[in-house]
């Protein structure tokens, strides 16, 4: 079992980490304060091909495994989670998802502008009433002549605002709840689409998370993704491949953190020598090195799995599970160690520490990860548990 | 000028469930509240004693039991004169403040809610009606000028019409929940008030020459309203024939 | 043995939650937005008494002793964390400072004004070099005829944009250093030579105005000196043990309030067709929340009674602010998890109180400060003196 990183690999992971280092660190902190998408580094970004990293070189993307790719969403993470995740999901929900079930026509129109990155794509899912549990959707997807009609509200939509097309999931079925769920591509500006109201979170705040209401929007049968009632497929592959970026984008939050906590800890003298000569210090230090460790092990591991084409989905949810929850850890216990510092909207600290925490709960909160790995347990004794 | 303002407790509405199937109300919170109408007739008193610069006696009075006492104790923080509990568990409370007047004498004005949010009680009218004083009910305002009651009351409670009342003293004044709301008292007064033993005094029924008396009112129970049943739809005949 | 709280302090509570929930409550989400307190709402609760809770009736205060001071503390702190801040430096160290060693003359002279809202106290110790290690301030203060000079500068102070009134611990005798040479005094914004930076921006506490604090020989009367010449250390010190007491109660009304609020919701929000508070881990998660508040609860106002009876309490008050931060962290961690995605939006009280909590960990002594204060009275009990 060889670890070591192939020279592509290796090449990949310094033109990503290249990239992020000059393009990305000087404009992150800028992004967070005047709550803009980054435009201008997404431009830059998609040149470099990461927006369609994964997506097969027909397409116009760059044809990288996922090994790679989970190296490109922790390099963009140890910069600025608002891109990473504008990215993750743009291209693990959205685009792959096309790619993965989309028909030859539907690849051809919409892959080549997202990988360029001229069309962001969003993944529009989560409902009012639908949050954990999307088996239930209330957006109802009714069958008419040439297509169908949708009418329902989406919110929770992250890149909805900037997105040139939708992955919209609709209940064809009611009665049927994850049977009768069908997924539709909608380009954004087509009649009945509207989007609303742009969510003010805690961080994360250059992502562009809106709610999208579907007022009579008409999509042609051209434009349904995959066959009638099949969108649960998509919605377990899309959540199965977010999940490994996330966990990605989590270990290089951590690292980032840890970095900026070692870096405080090395110059601030307190009591006549370097703060980073106290065992307190000491162990917090070495706790969150420990679980960045493991949680890179974790993703090598899942990402290995997809690369194999073998079934990744558990080891997914567990990197995710975990990778969120050291992200946490990190960014927490250095925050920690940079003292009153830490709370100063001048030190990046308490940008990561804002944006980390919604990595617990997006993409699946940590209860729903619990959930998915347990089963996972108990099937093999034959007991199929309920959410 | 003496006033008299009367308190009652009531419990808090927020802390209870009222269950169709079982047939009850569930206490799930027990937290007690001064009824709130009688809470605008408290601050009414205290703004008239404020505008004569003090020159007033206001005494609070409520019927009931140690709970109640507590009432009284932050009548006295705001600022009242002098705080009386009435112990009693059920006596009809209309006499009993009926007799309390009569007890302390000369009051010229007495204050007090409109009703009492858990009986729908109006104790205002009938101690009017006991001491013949005058009665105005529903106040949102009210204010004495020259031994001039003058009471402001909103006469449509759907629209925004006010208009003035004005009466003799001596007279009851009943307020509404529109009223202003009742003062903060300072922190400090009310640690004062709550450790001071003699804060609160007890006038007992015997005290006031009432004795053996008997609850005029009697719980028998509690019960949904029945359920409502639907309409039907009628033919024009049908109306017709019910109007003949 | 009566662990009730007498009932004068029920109906102060009672009082002070109806103050915070119908004058504080509804402004808190503008205040975090705009980063302003109105010196209105301050002037209010000054009128009340609440701005000098702890204080005797004599100055001013409210005659309600550390008890009811933490009461105050906690249902503050559940309305607006910054509106909080701002009171608890206000009173618990600034005023307290003061209170603790200044002279009946000193007392009498600011005490009614700061009780009254008519005047905002701040507490200066900390500087740029001296965080943790206080011991390592410079500010100094050198003797001119009949007043001190005082030079330097303070950094990260509560309240230090608005305050009136800045206690403020200066070297006095550098030979001695902190200990044995530093002085506390209490200076007036208004003196020539005193100046504040621009307010710091913050993840949190946004209402609270936090910053540098300019002595550029400042002159200060000797009547001005709080306590003793030289002895200034011991006063601060005293003054934050004392202080983290309301602070864990301070904690213990954030932590409550995420409990409140997360009860609401697991009975509001329903998934799988039945509310979220019939799964087993939202109940594990509200039950392990109640806990730990109750064992903060009776941790804090056991502390509180210790004050009010003159008894030792280092040791507690530590525990206090320690065990109040980390159960604080803790459960309005655990309310954002409940109130899912609702809980990392700025629409909703939940984000901001993860936000404001977070300093609670660090200021007034770090938690790594106050573990090694706990330990060094244990290890002293066995005749170890510990250095940090």
């Amino acid at each position: 079992m060889d670890f070591t990183l192939t020279e592509e690999q290796t090449m990949f992971r310094d033109l990503f980490r290249d990239f992020a280092e000059k393009e990305i660190a000087k404009v992150a902190e800028h992004t967070d304060r005047s709550e803009e998408p980054p435009t201008e580094l997404f431009k830059k970004a998609a040149a470099q091909g990461f927006f369609g990293a994964p997506i097969p070189e027909n397409y116009g993307g760059v044809g990288i495994d996922w090994l790679p790719y989970t190296m490109l969403a922790e390099e963009l993470g140890k910069h600025c989670l608002s891109t990473a995740i504008t990215v993750a999901i743009h291209t693990s929900l959205s685009a792959m998802s096309i790619l993965d079930v989309g028909t030859e026509e539907q690849k051809q129109k919409y892959l080549p502008p997202m990988a360029s990155g001229e069309m962001i794509g969003a993944f529009a899912l989560t409902e009012p009433d639908a949050g954990s549990d999307a088996s239930s959707l209330f957006t109802i997807a009714e069958k008419v002549d040439g297509g169908y009609r949708l009418n329902g509200t989406k919110s929770w939509v992250s890149n909805g605002g900037i997105a040139g097309v939708f992955v919209v999931f609709a209940a064809t079925d009611s009665s049927a709840r994850n049977k009768g769920i069908t997924a539709f591509i909608v380009d954004a500006g087509t009649d009945g689409v509207t989007v609303g109201y742009r969510e003010k979170t805690m961080g994360l705040r250059g992502l562009d998370i809106r709610t999208v209401y579907f007022d009579e929007c008409f999509v042609p049968e051209s434009n349904r993704l995959s066959g009638e009632n099949q969108g649960w497929e998509i919605i377990t592959r899309a959540s199965d491949r977010i999940r490994l970026t996330l966990a990605a984008i989590s270990l290089g939050a951590a690292e980032a953190s840890l970095a900026l906590g070692v870096t405080f800890a090395a110059e601030r003298k307190q009591f006549g020598t370097q703060i980073a000569n106290k065992q307190a210090i000491q162990n917090y230090v070495a706790e969150v090195a420990v679980d960045v460790e493991a949680l890179r092990g974790l993703i090598r591991n899942a990402a290995w799995l997809a690369d194999t084409k073998q079934d990744y989905g558990r080891a997914a949810s567990i990197a995710k599970f975990f990778g969120a929850r050291v992200a946490q850890n990190a960014a927490n216990k250095m925050l920690q160690v940079h003292g009153g510092y830490g709370f100063s909207d001048e030190y990046a600290i308490s940008r990561y520490y804002r944006d980390v925490r919604a990595l617990r709960i997006l993409g699946g909160t940590d209860e729903m990860q619990r959930f998915i790995v347990a089963r996972g347990n108990f099937e093999e004794k034959g007991i199929k548990i309920q959410p | 000028m003496k006033i008299l303002v009367l308190l009652k407790n009531i419990l808090d509405p927020h802390g209870m469930m009222i269950n169709r199937k079982a047939g009850k109300v569930f206490i799930n919170k027990k937290e007690w509240l001064m009824n709130p109408s009688d809470a605008r007739a408290l601050e009414a008193g205290l703004k008239i004693k404020d505008a004569l610069n003090g020159d007033a006696v206001v005494i609070a009075a409520a019927v009931g039991d140690d709970v109640t006492a507590n009432l009284l104790r932050d009548a006295k923080a705001l600022g009242v004169d002098r705080a009386i509990l009435i112990p009693s568990k059920d006596a009809p409370a209309g006499r009993l403040y009926t007799a309390l007047v009569n007890h302390l004498g000369d009051i010229d004005l007495i204050l007090t809610g409109g009703s009492a949010l858990d009986t729908g009680e109006n104790i205002g009218a009938q101690i009017a009606e006991g001491l013949n004083f005058a009665f105005i009910g529903g106040a949102v305002k009210c204010t004495i000028e020259n031994d001039v009651v003058h009471v402001t009351r909103k006469d449509d409670p759907a629209g925004r019409l006010y208009n003035g009342y004005d009466c003799d003293l001596p007279a009851v004044v009943t307020f509404s929940r529109e009223a202003p709301s009742l003062r903060y008292a300072h922190g400090g007064d009310i640690i004062i008030a709550y450790r001071d033993k003699n804060a609160v005094e007890t006038i007992s029924a015997d005290d006031l020459g009432l004795t053996d008396l008997q609850p005029i009112v009697v719980e028998r129970g509690q019960s949904t309203p029945p359920e409502r049943e639907f309409g039907k739809q009628v033919s024009v005949e049908e109306v017709v024939n019910k109007i003949r | 043995m009566d662990f009730d709280l007498s009932p004068e302090y029920t109906a102060l509570r009672k009082m002070i939650r109806s103050v915070c929930e119908e004058e504080i409550a509804p402004v808190a989400h503008k205040i975090d937005e705009t980063g302003i307190v109105e010196r209105d709402l301050l002037r209010k609760l000054g009128e009340l008494g609440i701005l000098g809770v702890p204080f005797p009736r004599e100055y001013g205060g409210m005659g309600a002793g550390e008890i009811g001071y933490c009461i105050m503390m906690e249902e503050m702190n559940r309305a607006s964390a910054s509106v909080a801040t701002i009171v608890g430096a206000h009173i618990g160290i600034g005023v307290m400072s003061m209170y603790l060693d200044g002279s009946k003359a000193l007392k009498a002279k600011y005490m009614p004004d700061l009780c009254s809202g008519k005047k905002v106290c701040a507490f200066a110790l900390t500087e740029p070099n001296a965080g943790s290690d206080a011991a390592g301030i410079q500010l100094r203060a050198t003797l001119e005829g009949d007043s001190y000079m005082l030079d330097g500068q303070k950094m990260w102070i509560t309240n230090g944009p608005i305050a009136d009134v800045i206690n403020v611990l200066a070297i006095t005798d550098p030979a001695l250093g902190a200990r044995g040479g530093a002085t506390v005094f209490a200076v007036e914004s208004k003196w020539e030579g005193y100046s504040t930076g621009k307010p710091e921006r913050k993840m949190g506490l946004h209402g609270s105005p936090t910053s540098l604090l300019n002595f550029d020989n400042v002159r200060v009367p000797k009547e001005n000196v709080i306590g003793q010449i030289g002895l200034g250390f011991v006063t601060f010190m005293k003054t934050l043990d004392i202080g983290r007491v309301s602070l864990g109660a301070a904690t213990l009304g954030g932590a409550q309030a995420s409990l409140d609020a997360s009860v609401r919701w697991a009975r509001t929000r329903s998934q799988y067709g039945k509310q979220i508070a019939h799964n087993q881990t939202i109940q594990f998660m509200l039950a392990d929340m109640a806990t730990e508040i109750e064992s903060l609860r009776a941790l804090v106002y056991r502390t509180a009674w210790l004050v009010d009876s003159g008894k030792p309490f280092i040791k507690e008050a530590g525990m206090c602010k320690l065990l109040g931060s980390e159960i604080a962290s803790r459960c309005v961690d655990r309310a954002v998890q409940i109130h899912g995605a609702l809980g990392l939006s700025r629409d909703f009280p939940m984000e901001r109180g993860f936000r404001d909590a977070r300093i609670s960990e660090i200021f007034e002594g770090t938690n790594e400060i106050q573990r090694i204060v706990i330990a060094s009275e244990l290890m002293q009990e066995v005749g170890v003196r510990l250095r940090p």
